[in-house]
């Protein structure tokens, strides 16, 4: 009797041993699969944090809030914009990098900004670019230069052969358009007094309409408002391409040549340019994660019913791979050499 | 197209019926967070602004303009019932409305401080639209050596602020300098005693700082206390008599209220001042040239009026670079600017144009948003005052647990309610030194502004910036506007 019941015990657990080796096998063996579906099912439900790292209502701000409800019905979830304003993004891509890599917080940020803070070892940053993971680019908007109508100047030859300095206006020397500025007037010879401190672009745009300073460089988009009733004057377009919205606009490179160094400067200056709108994530994010937030993105900045709404606003939106920003970005920190290096210090940091 | 007609589009843009309920709600909302301590006008229009997309233009706009435009009336009730400033601007209301509070004559200075609003938001939306055809040009006049000097202008109030000595408040404006000087310099980028801390790297916040020094000290002195508030009224009237001296109170004095109305609009209209400096250089400017300057600080009613209608007058006056250049004249008007985006409109020279009926359309709701919620505060003033009928220690747990909420409901950050709380630690020292807490509030707000204007304007035109024609101009008006009283007094006694 009891040989009979320990054999059959024994065969049961033999079986249940069976059954729990298959199992196993089965979660193991199909690991990918089950990942997968994982992700979807992690954001199904789950709020994603769209951080900007500048207040409500700035540039960076309305992209976000634009997307956010398309994102969040590509995402199956939530999307919550956050505002962190400080040291123009830096505070808060500071905070993304140290942030838990879940895939539930990424960041809108200028890439270039980022960039150059780490090339140049500034106070305040304290992210390596090289680590974080890119997930897209939000399109780059091709930098306009304006003169102000009160200003002595009207055209780019008039610049280039200035006698006395040009003054400009941004909000910082480490902001989009003040290193537009620096680089550029680096390039063509421009002697230049470069005024910063003013609270944003577009109090920078109305000194310049005020003619407390000469001319802006701006972005296509803001130019066109600036532009209205003849408040600026665009000057050039600062690419190899006109502008779509200023297409009786001659570029730089149609007005000026340029040397060869002159040349390395531009092309960098339109590197910042192309990489100014990225979106990140901490690093480490699982690689499931990454590919269903870089595919999400991708669907809803190649949709044409986003598209219509960006345009109606009167913004640019076009998909950049994260591949491509990232190659753009990393760029900026990679290939500089030492001479220009140098250079880029001394024109950022100012006298 | 004739005034006249041009007038007679915006009313007409004005009086719908959806428009008056997007009024109503907006105002109800707006005093609500208004009434929260620590919310101010930019956290509630960034919380309301997705419920504007797919409005309509008009009743969007008008909800968004009637939040913002009132929320510093529930602010000065707070201010002036608890000491508890309801958003930064209020806190100029409360040095002479906390101390009428506590005669027991807080009615009177709850509708005084409505009333000024009325009458400043009504100013304001006047001179916005007396304006609109000028716009651009008068925007153009005021620039970074203008900004300077209106600054500057305040810096002159600092001395004066308090109670106590010149000497005080002199000191206590310095700290409010030194102060401002933590995290990134404007200029050049560089970041200055952040001690290595990323939450000091953009400077202090102005929310916990101002709370932490108004509330704080006002809530232990409550608790401690163990009783109300308001104790009998010193000179025994009825809170329905108070309400009604209250409302008039500013017509009486005329000529402050329009005086603090026409300085609100030329704070708003510059772009690169915030709203906290303008009801402090109100209420500087105001005892400046009061005949009875040492009433100030122990309830004068004057102190009330000037920064209620410089407050309000100021947003009719950050709407001229908003309308016509898109360019906002105030953080509200970043994210209105964002609603106007939302909406598919784009404001500038061309807007103007094409829709300046929606323009002036704002600006009449400009001024009902103000006249209507004045009236509706001034329905809920008894029962507030009642409020602070509440023994000390039950009111101050509470509203201390309030500020904190709204502390901490800015920046979703545990770090500003300690910044509160030490400088809650500063205000009692100070208060009980007899150091004036304001002058530390306006040289912290204005420290910054004076060192960029004034680097701005030297690199732009150089040393000689002060004797531009309009700079010189605007400077002589405000030193005349400051100074004519104690001139004359001086002229009358050589005599």
């Amino acid at each position: 009797m009891v040989k009979i019941v320990n054999a059959g015990r024994r065969r049961v657990a033999a079986w249940l041993l069976v059954v729990t080796a298959v199992v196993v096998t089965g979660f193991v063996g199909f690991p990918s699969q089950s990942r997968a579906d994982g992700a979807a099912d992690f954001y199904r439900g789950r709020t994603l944090h769209l951080v900007v790292g500048s207040g409500a209502g700035g540039g960076y701000d309305s992209y976000a809030r634009m997307l956010a409800p398309h994102l969040a019905a590509a995402l199956g979830g939530e999307v919550v914009v956050e505002n962190r304003p400080g040291a123009g993004g830096l505070l808060a891509l500071n905070q993304i990098y140290d942030s838990e890599p879940d895939g539930l917080t990424v960041m809108i940020v200028s890439g270039s900004g980022a960039a150059l803070a780490q090339l140049l070892g500034q106070e305040g940053a304290s992210f390596d670019l090289q680590r974080v993971t890119w997930i897209a680019g939000l399109g780059a908007d091709t930098p306009i230069m304006m003169l102000s109508p009160r200003s002595s100047f009207r055209t780019l030859a008039e610049l280039i052969g200035a006698d006395h300095p040009v003054k400009w206006a941004a909000s910082g020397r480490s902001s989009g358009q003040g290193m537009w500025i620096s680089f550029l007037t680096h390039a063509l010879a421009i002697p230049t007094n470069l005024i910063t401190g003013y609270k944003g672009s577009n109090e920078a745009a109305l000194a310049a309409m005020r003619g407390e300073v000469d001319g802006i460089i701006v972005t296509a988009s803001s130019a066109h408002s600036y532009a209205q009733e003849g408040q600026m004057l665009p000057v050039a377009a600062i690419g190899h391409e006109r502008s779509s919205l200023f297409p009786d606009l001659p570029t730089v490179f149609e007005q000026a040549t340029l040397s060869a160094d002159a040349g390395w400067w531009m092309d960098y200056c339109l590197r910042t340019a192309e990489a100014s709108r990225a979106v990140l994530s901490p690093p480490g994010l699982p690689a499931d994660r990454i590919a269903f937030l870089q595919d999400a993105f991708k669907r809803v900045l190649n949709d044409p019913a986003v598209l219509a709404e960006a345009e109606a606003a009167g913004r640019l939106l076009a998909y950049q791979t994260p591949e491509f920003v990232r190659e753009r970005a990393l760029g900026l920190l990679t290939d500089v050499d030492t001479a220009h290096r140098d250079t880029l210090k001394t024109l950022l940091a100012g006298e | 197209m004739s005034g006249l007609e041009l007038f007679a589009d915006g009313a007409i843009a004005f009086l719908r019926w959806d428009v008056m309920l997007a009024i109503l709600a907006g105002m109800s909302l707006g005093l609500f967070f208004g009434l929260l301590p620590g919310i101010g006008g930019v956290t509630a229009l960034a919380l309301l602004l997705p419920l504007v997309q797919g409005m309509d233009p008009m009743p969007g706009l008008a909800f968004l303009l009637s939040v913002h435009a009132v929320i510093y009336n529930g602010g000065s009730v707070t201010a002036v019932l608890f000491g508890v400033p309801g958003a930064p601007p209020s806190a100029a209301t409360l040095i002479d409305g906390q101390p009428l509070a506590r005669q027991g004559r807080a009615a009177y200075a709850i509708a005084a401080a409505l009333s000024a609003s009325a009458i400043g938001g009504v100013i304001g939306a006047l001179a916005l639209g007396l304006l609109l055809p000028v716009l651009k040009p008068v925007v153009f006049l005021l620039g970074s050596p203008e900004t300077f000097l209106l600054a500057l202008a305040g810096v002159a109030c600092l001395a004066i602020l308090g109670k106590g000595s010149m000497t005080k408040g002199l000191i206590a404006g310095g700290l409010g300098l030194c102060l401002a000087m933590v995290g990134y310099q404007q200029t050049t980028g560089v970041p200055r005693f952040w001690f290595g801390s990323d939450y000091l790297l953009d400077g202090l916040r102005v929310v916990p700082v101002i709370t932490g020094l108004f509330a704080v000290p006002e809530l232990v002195r409550l608790a401690l206390a163990g009783q109300a508030i308001e104790s009998a009224p010193t000179d025994g009237s009825l809170p329905a008599r108070q309400i009604v001296d209250g409302i008039i109170a500013p017509v009486r004095h005329w000529a402050l209220t329009l005086r603090s109305s026409l300085l609100g609009v030329l704070v708003g209209i510059i772009p690169g001042i915030g709203g906290e400096a303008a009801s402090f250089i109100a209420y500087g400017t105001a005892k400046h040239s009061a005949a009875n300057a040492a009433a100030y600080g122990q309830g004068a009613i004057e102190g009330v009026i000037a920064p209620e209608a410089a407050n309000n007058a100021k947003e009719g006056g950050s709407l001229v670079p908003t309308l016509a250049l898109g360019i906002p004249g105030s953080s509200g008007m970043v994210l209105l600017l964002g609603a106007f985006q939302l909406l598919g409109l784009e404001p500038g020279a061309r807007f103007l144009k094409i829709h300046m009926d929606l323009a002036v359309g704002l600006t009449l709701t400009l001024a009902a948003a103000n006249l209507v919620s004045a009236v509706a505060m001034l329905a809920l003033a008894r029962p507030l005052v009642l409020v602070s009928a509440l023994p000390g220690r039950v009111l101050a747990p509470v509203l201390l647990a309030i500020v904190l909420l709204g502390v901490y409901a800015v920046d979703a950050s545990f770090a500003d309610v300690g910044l509160a709380f030490l400088f809650g630690g500063v205000g009692l020292i100070m208060q009980g030194l007899g150091y004036a807490r304001a002058a530390l509030v306006l040289g912290f707000v204005l420290g910054r502004l004076i060192e960029t204007y004034f680097s701005i304007s030297m690199q732009a035109y150089g040393a000689g910036f002060l004797l531009r024609p309009i700079t010189l101009a605007i400077g002589l008006l405000l030193l005349a506007g400051m100074f004519w009283r104690p001139a004359v007094q001086m002229l009358v006694r050589r005599r």
